[in-house]
């Protein structure tokens, strides 16, 4: 996961703008349950991000009073997000086609 | 570790009250919600509080992180956080007619660093602190280790340049030093990609004063010891690397800024 915590966060709040702790559990559940986003390491990127411009930030009241600082996905992270994707399918079609001619291999021997 | 005192950890190493501020609310927030989902668990609610900010994982690490990013907001005045100890050790080692001189610069110098409401000494001492944690923390994980070679190659850059404008011999041993580290600096920072941070910028700026010194301390002794000139170079040394840290980035920022596709 690391390296990609970027494009994975970029990619979670490109369905809908989210607060920091409703990424966690999307990130769990659209991985199911595979990959988990520690809340450590997951403000210090959302305020990166929004420094570079990347996601906006603003404070919204929520139905039970509370305030809650979602994040939003700018355009600039958007364009950011497809530059990352396609640079993940060219890195995922190099790997595959690496250890799958290595299991083809194995199997032929 | 309960929420207050995980939350008093991060924040005091952000030098920016609003932001400091901004960071409290919105980890409290995060703990409210992760406390209440343990709690639904039928767990008590301390514990489940204390769960809840185990799973911050390390304060200082989150602390760190936060840091870099609110950082880059911080412009020329985070380099300025050397300035007391310049002035303290200026005025303490400068003796002479121009005495009083020297004083009201650093005085002036002191006002314009400490002025700020938020750069308050604690801060200060905390940033600083916080400064040598990341960089000997970065410093063992050697992917990112070349972080620091942008500002190095920036700041010898124009400390060879000052040497070579100034009294300075250029075929000192020491001044092929800095320009050897200038060249290998700058060759490796672009070969590794520019990977600089703002905080790293400023504690090698940091570094500089101490190690400049020293250096200046063995150029001058061959020729006399002259303890005014070697506040003076010294000091010019480390507003030359304030000044290439800042610069350096600038430029990291550009660099770093998201291409538009």
């Amino acid at each position: 996961m690391k390296g990609s915590t970027v494009t994975l966060v970029l990619s979670v709040l490109s369905r809908e703008p989210m607060h920091g702790y409703s990424m966690t559990k999307e990130m769990e559940r659209l991985s199911q349950g595979v990959l988990t986003l520690k809340e450590g390491t997951l403000y210090p990127i959302l305020h990166s991000l929004e420094r570079d411009g990347l996601i906006v930030a603003r404070w919204e009241s929520t139905p039970g009073g509370r305030d809650r600082k979602v994040y939003h996905l700018t355009d600039e992270g958007r364009g950011e997000l497809r530059r990352r994707a396609q640079e993940w399918e060219q890195f995922r079609t190099a790997v595959d086609a690496v250890v799958q001619g290595g299991v083809w291999a194995y199997a032929g021997a | 570790m309960r929420a207050h005192e995980f939350i008093d950890k991060v924040t005091a190493y952000i030098t920016d009250p609003a932001q400091a501020n901004e960071v409290r609310r919105e980890l409290e927030q995060h703990i409210h919600e992760a406390t209440a989902e343990v709690e639904a668990r039928g767990i008590d609610r301390e514990t489940a509080e204390l769960v809840a900010v185990a799973r911050m994982g390390d304060p200082a690490k989150v602390a760190m992180g936060l840091a870099e990013a609110h950082h880059q907001h911080l412009p020329w005045r985070h380099y300025l956080s050397p300035l007391p100890v310049l002035a303290l050790m200026a005025s303490v080692g400068v003796h002479g007619d121009e005495v009083l001189a020297w004083r009201l610069f650093w005085t002036v110098g002191l006002i314009v660093c400490l002025f700020p409401r938020w750069v308050t000494a604690e801060r200060l001492v905390r940033t600083l602190a916080l400064d040598v944690r990341m960089k000997l923390h970065w410093l063992g994980q050697p992917p990112q280790s070349d972080s620091m070679l942008p500002g190095l190659a920036t700041g010898s850059t124009i400390a060879f340049l000052i040497c070579l404008l100034s009294w300075t011999p250029a075929s000192e041993p020491v001044i092929l030093l800095l320009m050897a580290m200038a060249v290998g600096g700058t060759v490796l920072a672009w070969w590794r990609n520019w990977n600089g941070s703002f905080l790293l910028h400023g504690a090698y700026a940091a570094i500089a004063f101490p190690l400049t010194f020293l250096a200046m301390f063995f150029l001058v002794n061959e020729n006399g010891f002259d303890l005014r000139m070697l506040f003076m170079v010294s000091t010019g040394f480390a507003l030359a690397a304030l000044t290439a840290g800042y610069f350096g980035s600038l430029l990291q920022r550009r660099r770093t800024q998201p291409r538009r596709t």
